[in-house]
């Protein structure tokens, strides 16, 4: 029962496909179904009304939460831009601090070099 | 395409044969297929502003009624063999009362109904997307989103499936 018997949308159907394409034919809805459907349709339809407002609100409290997050992040933004001027105002003191530290103990040792030869400073 | 209640009227006109076969077929239980039928048309009704056109439509259609009959399968806590008995008979008394005589030649399409229930799913969708809705195994693929060769191989699988068991259990109607 292998034989290819027909053809169906141009592939070769043998005896045993055409029994499987008429065994699957199309069946009938159950009565009343597309009642059913349209009733449940129409039922779901019913509360629309209510979501145009809902949906107004929940937009303008999208918007109220993203404007706080902005308000937020700019906040957050101008403050580490704040700490960060602090640091380098503080490493640039200190490395100030540091190069007058040096040179004072350069001076203060010339000086001494220079008093140990018998010169005197500041009389 | 945003429809009213009147268009999705004339959808399930169009479709619903078509709908609910595909549910029945692959989920085996009359009743969750007519669940399953409904549930895709309302998802229709939701969804067809999306939609651009009548053959769009069909595919969606088609493919939503494939997915959700798959997950109302594997949702489901009974084996699709035992409910497989019950929509069978169903359907094998309908076709008796409407054809009168003809016992043989429906007694043979319930017997390979039942043995598509038998078969793996992922076989049987391809097979009835092949042999109930007459598509090619190319419009498969694209309504599956799988390659071709895979829709080939699962069509050849579950036909050679349907093929072994219906040599073994339906030798009184095959000769």
């Amino acid at each position: 029962m292998n034989d290819p018997k027909s053809t169906s949308r141009g592939l070769q159907a043998d005896e045993f496909e055409e029994q499987v394409m008429r065994s699957l034919r199309r069946v009938e809805a159950p009565k009343g179904f597309a009642a059913r459907v349209l009733q449940r349709a129409t039922a779901s339809e019913k509360p629309l009304p209510l979501r145009p407002r809902f949906r107004r609100g929940l937009r303008w409290r999208w918007i109220g939460a993203v404007a706080a997050i902005l308000v937020f992040f700019a906040l957050v933004a101008n403050q580490v831009r704040v700490w960060r001027e602090r640091a380098r105002v503080a490493q640039i003191q200190a490395q100030f601090d540091t190069a007058m530290r040096v040179t004072d103990g350069a001076l203060a040792q010339t000086r001494a070099e220079l008093e140990r030869m018998g010169l005197k400073f500041g009389e | 395409m945003a429809i009213d209640a009147a268009e999705l009227g004339r959808v399930i006109e169009i479709h619903q044969r078509m709908v609910f076969s595909i549910a029945l077929r692959l989920t085996g239980d009359y009743g969750l297929a007519e669940e399953v039928a409904q549930d895709v048309f309302l998802d229709f009704f939701r969804s067809a502003e999306k939609l651009t056109g009548k053959e769009h439509a069909r595919f969606w259609l088609r493919r939503v009624a494939v997915y959700r009959a798959t997950d109302a399968l594997r949702h489901r806590s009974r084996q699709p063999e035992a409910a497989a008995e019950e929509w069978v008979q169903d359907e094998h008394d309908i076709a008796l009362g409407q054809s009168g005589g003809a016992q043989v030649s429906s007694g043979v399409s319930a017997k390979i109904e039942e043995l598509l229930l038998a078969i793996p799913e992922p076989l049987r969708v391809v097979v009835v997307l092949r042999y109930q809705e007459d598509m090619v195994p190319g419009e498969i693929a694209e309504l599956l989103g799988q390659p071709v060769a895979t829709v080939k191989s699962h069509l050849q699988r579950g036909l050679q499936l349907l093929r072994k068991k219906a040599a073994v259990t339906m030798k009184e109607y095959i000769r």
